[in-house]
């Protein structure tokens, strides 16, 4: 058991923040990404995706630090997952995408699902942008529909654990800087307590978008640990979110960039869904997968 | 990155598997120590002519975790192997190498720590006990506290105020005590759950020269790390891992909506344990030798405390009902102990507020642990 991250991803990680830094604070999380360099790489014809899940979360992690906006990178995303085979054919579009994006093309949604009662999926791209309208629909059966839907699911709550993690760090500076009756903030035990108590909360839900990431990325299913993942960090960015706005005073609800953090904290519930909701949804899918686990067993014998 | 054992540990935890299955189930737990001891399991990490297989850290943890999966006594090896035998393989000189080191990693001595007194318990500054000395070593006098296992003990690590310095932290040095030895005595103070404390009163007991441990006076600097070599939490991982164990087989002895109900808890449950268990191998994983960074060790003790806490708490709420029922079955027993240990788990082994003041301290916040 080991957590270091090998030392590629070491460098997207630190590329995804650096890239995010040079960019204007206006800058979506798409001209983030695409500004790290590793866009060529994933419109590369043949061969299997370079980008795992895992990658993925690290770079959304950076993107939510920085509170970029998520939509249109969770789109190209959610595209490359369901329509690239390996072919070419959806990277080529996708190239031609990137390429036109860069000089301004503003399509917010490159791809439409329709969803039928068995749960099965129809991915279409007609009505999107015209680069990626010729490629064919993709039907996903229930199974590879949610399989979709998890990795989308923990994709978004490294992003949460990202926002989680900028209200922290944020919250970190301004303790150590404030002073109070001749001392400075964090060493008041009141503060300083809560910002610890929101790290630990904080290294917990990574850990579970790591998990759940590594698990997918491994070729096995994710399963509840997809929703449990989502569960954490939507509950731990929502605890940093407080604590930060707690930190400030306030100052947290004056200034621009604490009120945003705060608010995207809370969009992510509409994003992910509520904490309540999700650990609710972990469980029920937990203990239906046991018992469809503990059936197989008995049929085999 | 990977989230499961390597090859090296899954092989030491399946051998301490074999040891103990060979013993039977029923086998004397110190039987067991001896015979896992006599195959270099019980310290992995030390140097193979102290009775290790000269691995590293992360290795002797795997150990850890299948010693307290097989509810063997891993506190009384944490505090033998860890607290007190890597001070010693640390600062001791060679003769006390030579003379503790082997003994603790066979498996023949276990070992206490008398640090901790009533009114200097996480301030470790605090001590009144003494060391005087006299013409062939030192005469040490005061009352200890707190203290685990003493009773199956044949050394003790103690700190005693050798002077009254400049400071608070000056002034204080480490001695190895044998025991049972003239002028120990022990008080057994019962606890909710599991084996006393002991209360240890050291009337006058005289050591020799060769039992100070690290420089005189200067024992201070030597504390972090004896406290530190225990404090990766593993001791309460492994409670935590039972203690869910026991809840899930009550959760399944109940109506299926009852189960639904309870799902999101179980789930929740297990997402601090796995996380906690992470923590604590990247703990011993970013250890150089034995020297452990601080503030993630800070981290898995307190995750792996607040994980066993969660478990507790939650079975003690969810199954109160069953956990009164008689006849008690053996999972309500585990449980109904729970609820009684878990409370410490924030205060032994290092105060939560240490742990949180040393987590808040870092900059950037959360560093250590990505």
């Amino acid at each position: 058991m080991n957590l270091d991250l090998d030392h590629s991803r070491r460098r997207l990680a630190q590329a995804a923040l650096a890239a995010a830094a040079a960019q204007p604070e206006t800058a979506s999380g798409w001209v983030v990404f695409d500004a790290i360099g590793v866009t060529g790489l994933l419109t590369e014809p043949g061969g299997s995706p370079p980008f795992g899940l895992l990658d993925w979360c690290l770079v959304l992690e950076s993107l939510g630090v920085g509170r970029r906006e998520l939509d249109l990178i969770r789109e190209v995303r959610l595209f490359l997952d369901v329509f690239d085979d390996g072919r070419g054919r959806a990277r080529a579009a996708f190239a031609a995408w990137a390429r036109n994006a860069r000089a301004g093309t503003q399509a917010r949604v490159l791809a439409v699902r329709r969803t039928a009662e068995d749960g099965s999926e129809r991915w279409s791209t007609r009505g999107g942008p015209p680069e990626l309208g010729g490629l064919p629909d993709v039907a996903l059966d229930p199974a590879a529909a949610t399989a979709v839907r998890d990795r989308d699911l923990v994709a978004c709550a490294s992003y949460a654990v990202g926002i989680g993690r900028g209200c922290l760090e944020s919250a970190r500076e301004r303790a150590g800087s404030r002073v109070i009756a001749k001392r400075r903030l964090i060493e008041y035990q009141g503060a300083a307590h809560q910002l610890a108590e929101s790290a630990v909360e904080l290294a917990g839900a990574r850990l579970a978008v790591w998990r759940s990431a590594t698990l997918a990325d491994e070729g096995r299913v994710p399963g509840y640990r997809a929703t449990e993942a989502a569960a954490a960090a939507v509950t731990a960015c929502l605890e940093c979110a407080h604590t930060a706005t707690q930190i400030f005073g306030a100052a947290g609800t004056s200034d621009p960039r604490l009120v945003s953090l705060h608010r995207t904290a809370y969009r992510l519930t509409a994003v992910c869904g509520s904490p309540r909701a999700l650990w609710r949804e972990a469980g029920q899918r937990a203990l239906a997968e046991e018992r469809s686990d503990e059936t197989q067993r008995d049929e085999d014998g | 990155m990977r989230f499961e054992l390597d090859a090296v540990q899954q092989a030491l935890a399946a051998e301490v598997g074999q040891v103990y299955e060979s013993l039977g189930r029923d086998a004397d737990p110190r039987k067991v120590m001896e015979h896992l001891g006599q195959e270099r399991l019980l310290a992995v990490h030390y140097p193979v002519r102290y009775g290790g297989r000269g691995l590293p850290l992360a290795a002797h943890a795997a150990v850890c975790e299948r010693l307290g999966e097989l509810q063997l006594p891993d506190v009384a090896h944490l505090v033998s192997v860890q607290a007190v035998g890597c001070t010693i393989l640390t600062y001791g000189t060679d003769a006390q190498k030579d003379r503790y080191l082997p003994a603790i990693a066979g498996g023949l001595l276990f070992a206490s720590i008398l640090l901790s007194e009533t009114g200097a318990g996480s301030d470790l500054a605090g001590i009144e006990t003494t060391a005087v000395a006299d013409s062939s070593g030192w005469r040490i006098s005061g009352t200890k506290a707190w203290s685990l296992h003493t009773d199956w003990s044949g050394l003790a690590l103690c700190s005693a105020r050798t002077r009254h310095g400049g400071h608070r932290q000056d002034g204080i040095s480490l001695f190895l005590i044998d025991l049972p030895t003239p002028g120990v005595r022990l008080f057994p103070v019962a606890r909710a759950s599991g084996t006393p404390y002991f209360t240890v009163t050291l009337d006058g007991v005289h050591v020799g020269e060769d039992a100070l441990l690290g420089g005189l006076h200067h024992g201070w600097a030597l504390l972090p790390a004896a406290i530190g070599f225990e404090r990766t939490g593993f001791d309460y991982l492994t409670r935590a891992t039972r203690w869910l164990q026991a809840a899930e087989t009550m959760l399944r002895r109940l109506p299926a909506a009852e189960q639904t109900e309870l799902g999101a808890g179980l789930v929740g449950c297990r997402s601090k344990i796995e996380s906690a268990r992470a923590l604590a191998y990247h703990a011993v994983n970013s250890a150089q030798g034995l020297d452990m960074d601080e503030i993630a060790m800070a981290y898995a003790k307190l995750a792996c405390g607040r994980a066993a806490q969660a478990v507790a708490r939650w079975a003690g709420r969810e199954f109160s009902a069953a956990l009164a029922a008689e006849p008690e079955t053996p999972e309500a027993a585990v449980l109904r102990a729970a609820v009684d240990e878990a409370p410490e788990f924030t205060i032994s082994g290092g105060a939560q507020e240490l742990q949180l003041d040393l987590i808040a301290s870092e900059f950037p916040i959360g560093a250590a642990v990505r």
